[in-house]
């Protein structure tokens, strides 16, 4: 290890422990800790996809396959009988498959903003949850895309929203924001996939340098597309992966808005509001933060991973995640008073029976686990506590589900005649392919970490002290931590 | 079938010892009757392809060659179609006028055919019953012709044994002409015929009547009784009390300016409510000119009369006979004095009421419903004559009904428990479930309670069926020929349009069978009788006319003008007077659970029965369109309840689903409850005919059996021992306001439907008085949208720009339309389960608001339907463009094109969208959820789906939905472009000038059968045509246009009321 020239300014450790959440602005905090080396991240993450994996994986697949198993008999289900085996009905024609969608269009987006817009704001910090989050947002798109398909009364014939060419010269009606949503969200995917896989390419050619066995080196090898790591595939990787992120950013804020603009453009009280598309991509990002978080506790702890998804990663989300919090909460507060100032009994109304109608129970829900539950990200000491943060990102995952709950069912239940009005009660299916969407995107995640390299090695080695050392423009105060066990160092399973 | 070369005979497979055995004995199958009840050997049941082509071929034949006779064509002589029949285009609809007749009133009907498949019931302009307008039911008994679960073949119940075996109609013949022998013969010094008992339908049928005649000379022992559960009896006998002789009541609302209408549903209930609300709602057109009815309502229960009325007074059963002794005594008319002293303003709203009646004498007119006993009828008709109405408003016919219907069930049930009876024939009806007749099946039939035999006709196995011992199919009104009288006298003929689908005879033919003559042509039967009665010199010429128009001309009664000839026996009154006096109670327990009903106090509680708005007397109760008909007021599908005050149930305790238990007169009944606002306090009305226990699959346990409490002696107002909450509870299906609406939703719908006398933001409403003071009254527009931000304000009108006008102040809320939409639009029914999870699919909704007062609230209907926006929300959000606008401004439904995203029906603000969540047409209304038998691509696999029989009422203009796509209102598409071919066509011979179509060419299927002509329908660019005269008229607005710009080519007209000039206020009890 290079020597460190610089004594710290103030004799104050940035690290105290695994605590790296210094908030001292003349020291740049480490991003990774332990005595790591370029090879012991390799290790760590290479050991993931090669090493066997801990019973809590295979408890987790257990549980995410049976689900998945749930969600492919409901989906068959549903195909045969109907789409009447939900409990939507005539004034609530959308109710959990929309939900759902909107739900897991949001989770994405918290994926392609880490690996795309905190990429070119250079926050480096991105480096050790880009990988995941990225491939949290594919999962979730391939959750998100289920619902649109499987929701159509004539499942058989949902390709029709594609403009397809056909003899009889019919297209698609452009002026429906549902046809925008074909394209913003198959756009979406098509591109935070590509970004995903080019971010993983270099990663690919370790895996495939280490692997042992004939299969995985021929699956590797195909998918690293014959990576060398010349100087020029790392000019041609860098210069794609750039393009890439800037293709990626504005989809950030497109494919939400265009979600939200299926509910503005329409003439619904309770839709039809400007304010929609900001509020959903915000609502997105926090729900989306919150998903990430979900997912990057158990899986540093369970991956050991601690060294590279530090508390410091944790607490910067916890910034994200409160202050799109409040742009959320913002909204919410702007909705009633739009709805109290445009003076228009439909559209007072349709507030007032959210917050204090039949739904009255899943706007409150909403309230305090979005609005709520993040203020206590305000706390520092909240904000490094994994407990509390998981407990908080939990609220949030169920608070952003029922914000789209609220949003459509409340909304379609009492519109403006009242003797169309009527109550949506959700079946067992309904019940049963929200929990079966859980078990999809848990299933491929868990098949990720098992799999493919789950942190971005070559990026993360960028970020090191030892990937300036030579410039002798870094130094860290570093203090190892005697209690981290060789083992988890090393990146062996942890259990 | 056994191969002719036994060793070529693959495995032979059996079901039981017993079947194999038969099979190897060279019985083959001829068993399986004996091991299963219901099997149905492919020659009675089941329909082969050959077979339902034989079937329609005859009936095609029948419809087109036979029209002026209908001979029963033996299968080997049916006609090919090799020449085609002059007149007759295959694909092309007939028309053909016939009648049904229910509660022994014809209701002319035109009946429209398909390829001789009768599809569609619509209204005889010609019949004075009718005028045009067919009501619901008499609609949806088409889909009982169809009915998969109707009587297929005659069954034959050997004493003592609980299910009935299949037999036919000649071992039928045999057995009867046995017993009819033994009759005929009799114990020494008996009459020809004693022991014989027929039970027959109040009819006014003139066939029946004579078949009768020379049924009771030919057998002079036997007795003939008439029953209905719906007896007009007291009316009958009111008429005889005051004029010494039956007469009927011939109302014309047309010529009357005030109305008062004392437990009258005249709108709702009565036999001849077509007419009379035709009559109402003209008195309402000339609003516009400043000048309308008044109608006054006191009644017990809300009816559609009361639900229109200008002033209503709800008071319990027993104190309309007051109401009316009261009015008598303010109009100078000898009446017992009575006093409405319970109840607030109740008597100054009598003087009001006696007032305007006495400065309108001559245009004045009251009018009492069945309920009330005689004596009430009678002082209602020395009112009327006090009043000048006699020869204007009232006219008096004679009357066919003898009035008999109760005494005539006991004198048969008396002679049955004497053991008298040795056959018991029942033509039609059910009186062992609405009447209450008991009887036991034996052989010997000495016993008391016992018959020899009991024989029941009837188009569905029925309760009585179940009883008898012969159970016989009866032939559906479309299936055989008979006759009937209009309310005022008019006679109908009624003609097949098919032959018997399942073999069944109609109630003359049976009768014939009886009279032992050879033949038994219905049309022989009804010619006989109707050829002294019409045509004179030229009978045939006579007959064909009548059979092409319908009703036989001029055959209506003479109007007779008799005086009130005796005074009101005052009896009557005393007895109700002593009812609400005299009977103490125990006011029992504090707790909720239970307390006995104080007759003193005003805490009396009496039950008031009605005929239920679906099933009527329970003859409906397998009739799925009716099942799931919401009832006009309470809106209530698939289910009766016991309908009380919110007074009452807030007194109580009781919640909407409750389960209550009433008793009286030792017999209990539980029932759900629901809160009906408008129900006088103090009353519990019990809809009658639901709770049917043999039924088909539809019917069979929906609902709850009001008869067991309704006793013979007091058949429609009956005292309550006691009402207790039993602490169960029921679900009740309502398709608006599911459940009971909270404080949120109340006010925000209070704020739609406006206050009373008031327009909200939804309905327009408002008295005349403001109307008169301000023509633009109804004008008050939102801040509005410029309009030039979108579409010219003139596009969609090439070459013609479709509109409707729905006129609230006319509409009654009948449910007429509702289905009518129906039956010309296939539109499926879905079952109680999924109504509660509003997934009802009716293209064209009755929506019922309530203003006001909850005890006496006002109300207002307003038939929904798609209002063809011409910037219609939905389409622009479809992403198929399955939605779309035709060029003359019909908001078009492309099903092949759907997907079914159902984003339509969000954005549609008025939520007249409908979506197939299941495949409705191929499941059984009565299953919860689906059972998907196949997984092969649903698209195609709806044909095999859906049962063929019930497939037959579909309309063939109009395509069959399936699953996982939206519909709704196309203002009848069909009926529009075959009126532009036929336009097209006449142009084209030269016998019209221009191409287009002419104003009331088209008709939809709810403007031609609205009984009040409240939805009419037409070109906005002839600026003559009605519905252009509407849409500019004061009254007309768009629902939500000033809010959304949605242009709806439907306007409304804002309903008036009015209310006395010096203004009585309208109070409760």
């Amino acid at each position: 290890m290079t020597t460190l020239t610089h004594p710290p300014a103030s004799g104050v450790p940035t690290v105290i422990g695994r605590d790296n959440s210094s908030d001292d602005p003349r020291q740049r905090a480490p991003l990774v800790l332990g005595d790591h080396t370029f090879a012991s991240v390799t290790d760590t993450v290479t050991d993931l996809a090669f090493g066997k994996p801990s019973w809590a994986w295979y408890a987790g697949m257990a549980v995410s396959l049976s689900l998945l198993v749930l969600l492919g008999v409901t989906v068959l289900y549903l195909f045969t009988a109907g789409v009447g085996v939900w409990g939507n009905n005539n004034p609530v024609a959308w109710a959990f498959d929309i939900t759902n969608f909107v739900f897991w269009v949001g989770i994405g987006h918290a994926g392609t903003l880490i690996s795309a817009v905190l990429f070119l704001l250079r926050q480096n910090w991105r480096t050790s949850i880009n990988r995941f989050a990225e491939a949290m947002t594919i999962f979730a798109v391939m959750c998100a895309g289920l619902f649109p398909a499987i929701h159509v009364g004539r499942v058989w014939l949902a390709y029709w929203l594609f403009p397809i060419p056909n003899q009889m010269g019919l297209w698609p009606q452009a002026r429906s924001p549902l046809l925008w949503d074909v394209f913003a969200v198959s756009t979406y995917a098509t591109v935070s996939a590509l970004f995903w896989y080019v971010g993983m390419i270099p990663d690919l050619a370790t895996l495939r340098d280490r692997a042992r066995t004939r299969m995985s080196r021929i699956l590797y090898g195909i998918a690293a597309m014959g990576w060398t790591g010349s100087n020029r595939h790392w000019h041609r990787f860098e210069r794609a992966y750039l393009i890439l992120a800037a293709l990626a950013t504005p989809l950030v804020f497109s494919v939400h808005s265009v979600v939200a603009f299926d509910f503005a453009t329409s003439q619904l009280p309770g839709w039809h509001t400007t304010i929609l598309p900001p509020y959903f991509v915000a609502g997105a990002v926090f729900g989306g933060f919150a998903m990430v978080l979900t997912l990057a506790i158990p899986a540093r702890h369970w991956l050991g991973l601690k060294d590279l998804i530090t508390i410091r990663h944790l607490e910067n989300m916890c910034k994200v995640l409160l202050g799109t919090g409040l742009i959320v909460a913002f909204a919410y507060g702007i909705e009633f008073f739009i709805g109290w100032y445009s003076g228009e009994s439909f559209e007072q109304f349709v507030f007032l029976n959210r917050a204090f109608g039949p739904y009255a129970w899943a706007f409150w829900i909403m309230v305090t686990c979005n609005v709520v539950a993040p203020q206590l990200l305000w706390f520092k000491a909240c904000r490094t506590n994994v407990w509390v943060i998981f407990t908080v990102a939990m609220f949030v995952n169920v608070g952003m589900w029922f914000e789209r709950f609220v949003i459509i069912v409340t909304s379609l239940h009492r519109d403006f005649v009242p003797g169309s009005w009527g109550d949506f009660v959700p079946t067992w299916v309904d019940l049963g392919m929200l929990a079966g969407s859980f078990g999809l995107f848990f299933t491929l995640f868990l098949l990720f970490v098992r799999y493919l390299p789950v942190v971005a090695m070559a990026e993360v080695k960028t970020v090191m002290p030892q990937a300036r050392a030579a410039h002798g423009l870094e130094r860290f105060d570093y203090q190892p931590d005697p209690d981290t066990p060789r083992e988890l160092r090393k990146g062996h399973w942890y259990t | 079938m056994p191969s002719l070369n036994p060793e070529l005979e693959g495995r032979t497979y059996w079901r039981s010892l017993a079947q194999r055995a038969a099979a190897e004995s060279g019985h083959g199958c001829a068993d399986l009757g004996d091991e299963f009840a219901a099997y149905e050997p492919p020659a009675a049941g089941g329909h082969t392809r050959r077979q339902f082509l034989s079937l329609m071929a005859a009936a095609m034949g029948l419809a087109g060659l036979t029209l002026p006779g209908c001979r029963r064509w033996p299968e080997q002589e049916v006609l090919p179609f090799a020449s085609r029949p002059e007149g007759i285009s295959p694909g092309e609809a007939l028309w053909y006028a016939t009648m049904i007749e229910r509660d022994g009133v014809a209701l002319g009907v035109l009946a429209r055919s398909y390829d001789g498949r009768p599809i569609k019931l619509e209204g005889n302009p010609a019949h004075p019953d009718s005028l045009g307008a067919a009501d619901a039911l008499t609609q949806a008994s088409i889909l009982d012709l169809y009915d998969p679960d109707r009587s297929r073949a005659v069954l034959l119940r050997a004493a003592g044994q609980a299910q009935p075996r299949i037999s036919s109609w000649d071992h039928f013949r045999t057995d009867l002409r046995q017993r009819l022998d033994a009759l005929r013969a009799g114990p020494p010094g008996s009459r020809s015929g004693e022991g014989l008992v027929i039970l027959s339908q109040v009819t006014a049928s003139p066939t029946i009547t004579r078949l009768r005649e020379q049924f009771e000379q030919s057998w002079p022992g036997a007795v003939w009784r008439t029953f209905a559960p719906l007896h007009r009896d007291h009316e009958v006998q009111g008429s005889e009390l005051a004029f010494g002789q039956p007469l009927r009541t011939q109302l014309d609302l047309a010529a009357a300016q005030v109305i008062a209408c004392f437990d009258a549903d005249l709108l709702g209930g009565h036999p001849s409510r077509q007419r009379l609300a035709r009559g109402w709602s003209a008195g309402r057109d000339s609003g516009d000119q400043g000048r309308m009815n008044r109608l006054y309502v006191v009644e017990s229960a809300m009816t559609l009369t009361g639900s229109v009325a200008d002033h209503r007074l709800p008071l319990p059963p027993s104190q309309i006979a007051a109401a009316v002794a009261q009015l008598a005594g303010h109009l100078g008319v000898a009446a017992p004095a009575a006093s409405l002293s319970p109840h607030p303003g109740g008597d100054r709203w009598i003087a009001q009421l006696a007032s305007d009646l006495l400065a309108h004498q001559g245009q004045a007119v009251i009018a009492v419903g069945p309920a009330q006993p005689p004596a009430v009828h009678a002082l209602a008709h020395a009112i009327n004559q006090r009043l000048a109405a006699f020869g204007h408003a009232v006219r008096f016919t004679e009357e066919p009904d003898r009035g008999r219907a109760a005494p005539d069930l006991a004198d048969a049930q008396q002679r049955i428990d004497a053991g008298q009876v040795h056959t018991l024939v029942m033509l039609g009806g059910n009186p062992v479930f609405d009447g209450g007749l008991k009887f036991t099946i034996s052989d010997t039939a000495a016993g008391p309670g016992h018959v020899g035999a009991a024989i029941h006709l009837g188009t569905h196995y029925n309760e009585s069926s179940a009883a008898s011992t012969w159970h016989l199919p009866q032939a559906h009104e479309l299936e055989c020929w008979g006759d009937g009288r209009a309310w005022d006298g008019t006679i109908s003929i009624q003609q097949p349009l098919i032959l018997p689908l399942f073999g069944g005879r109609s109630v003359i033919e049976l009768l014939a069978m009886l009279a032992g003559e050879s033949a038994t042509d219905g049309r022989l039967l009804v010619q006989q009788t109707l050829r002294p009665m019409i045509g004179g010199v030229d009978f045939d010429g006579a007959w064909r006319q009548a059979l092409r128009d319908g009703v036989v001309a001029g055959s209506a009664w003479p109007t007779t003008r008799p005086g009130v000839t005796r005074a009101v026996p005052a009896e009557e009154f005393e007895e109700r007077r002593k009812m609400n006096e005299e009977r103490g109670g125990v006011v029992g327990s504090s707790a909720r659970s239970s307390f006995f009903v104080p007759r003193s106090s005003p805490h009396v509680l009496e039950v008031l029965f009605i005929a239920d708005s679906s099933v009527h007397d329970g003859r409906f109760a397998n009739n799925g369109w009716l099942q799931e008909m919401p009832d006009p007021v309470t809106q209530l599908v698939w289910d009766n309840a016991a309908l009380m005050s919110v007074t009452d149930t807030q007194r109580l305790g009781l919640a909407l689903g409750d389960m209550v238990e009433l008793q009286a007169g030792g017999r209990t009944l539980r029932m759900p409850v629901m809160i009906q606002p408008g129900v006088a306090a103090g009353t519990v009305v019990l809809p009658m005919g639901y709770g049917r226990r043999v039924v088909g699959r539809v019917g069979l346990g929906v609902g709850h059996d009001v008869y067991p409490l309704r006793p013979a002696t007091q058949p429609y107002i009956l005292a309550l021992d006691m009402l207790r909450r039993t602490g169960e509870r029921y679900d009740l299906v309502m398709t608006q306001e599911h459940h009971l609406i909270d404080a949120q939703g109340f006010r925000a719908r209070a704020q739609r439907a406006g206050k009373p006398n008031e327009s909200g933001l939804l309905i327009h409403d408002g008295t005349l008085d403001d109307y008169r003071g301000n023509q633009d009254l109804f004008q008050h527009k939102g801040h509005g949208i410029a309009l030039k931000l979108f579409d010219p304000p003139h596009a969609f009108n090439e070459p013609h720009a479709w509109g409707m006008a729905i006129d609230l102040n006319k509409c009654i809320g009948c449910n007429a339309c509702l289905v009518a939409c129906q039956a010309e639009n296939n539109v499926p029914i879905v079952g109680k389960q999924e109504v509660a999870r509003h997934r009802e699919m009716h293209w064209l909704r009755v929506d019922r608001y309530y203003k006001g007062d909850t005890e006496n609230p006002q109300v207002v209907h307003q038939p929904l339907a798609c209002v063809h926006c011409e910037t219609a929300p939905c389409e622009q959000v479809c992403p198929v463009a399955a939605t779309v606008h035709d060029s003359e401004g019909l908001n078009t439904m492309v099903y092949n094109r759907c997907i079914g995203t159902r984003y339509c029906s969000n954005n549609c603000p008025y939520k007249v969208r409908r979506f197939n969540y299941f495949d409705w047409h191929s499941r059984s209304p009565r299953t919860t959820g689906d059972t998907p038998p196949w997984l092969g691509i649903p698209d195609r696999q709806q044909a095999q789906r859906v049962d063929k029989l019930a497939a037959m009422v579909f309309n063939p203009e109009v395509t069959v939905r399936m699953r996982g796509v939206m519909e709704k209102c196309t203002y009848c598409t069909q009926r529009i472009q075959a009126a532009r071919i036929g336009a097209k066509l006449e142009h084209a011979a030269g016998r019209r000038q221009e191409e287009t179509v002419r104003d009331g060419e088209v008709v939809p299927a709810c403007a031609g059968t609205c009984p009040t002509q409240a939805i009419v329908f037409g070109d906005l660019n002839d600026p003559k045509s009605k519905v252009s005269r509407l849409h500019a008229n004061a009254r007309a607005y768009g629902m939500l246009d000033d809010l959304l710009a949605l242009r709806p080519r439907t306007q409304y007209l804002a309903k008036l009321r009015h209310p006395a000039v010096s203004g009585i206020k309208e109070t409760h009890p």
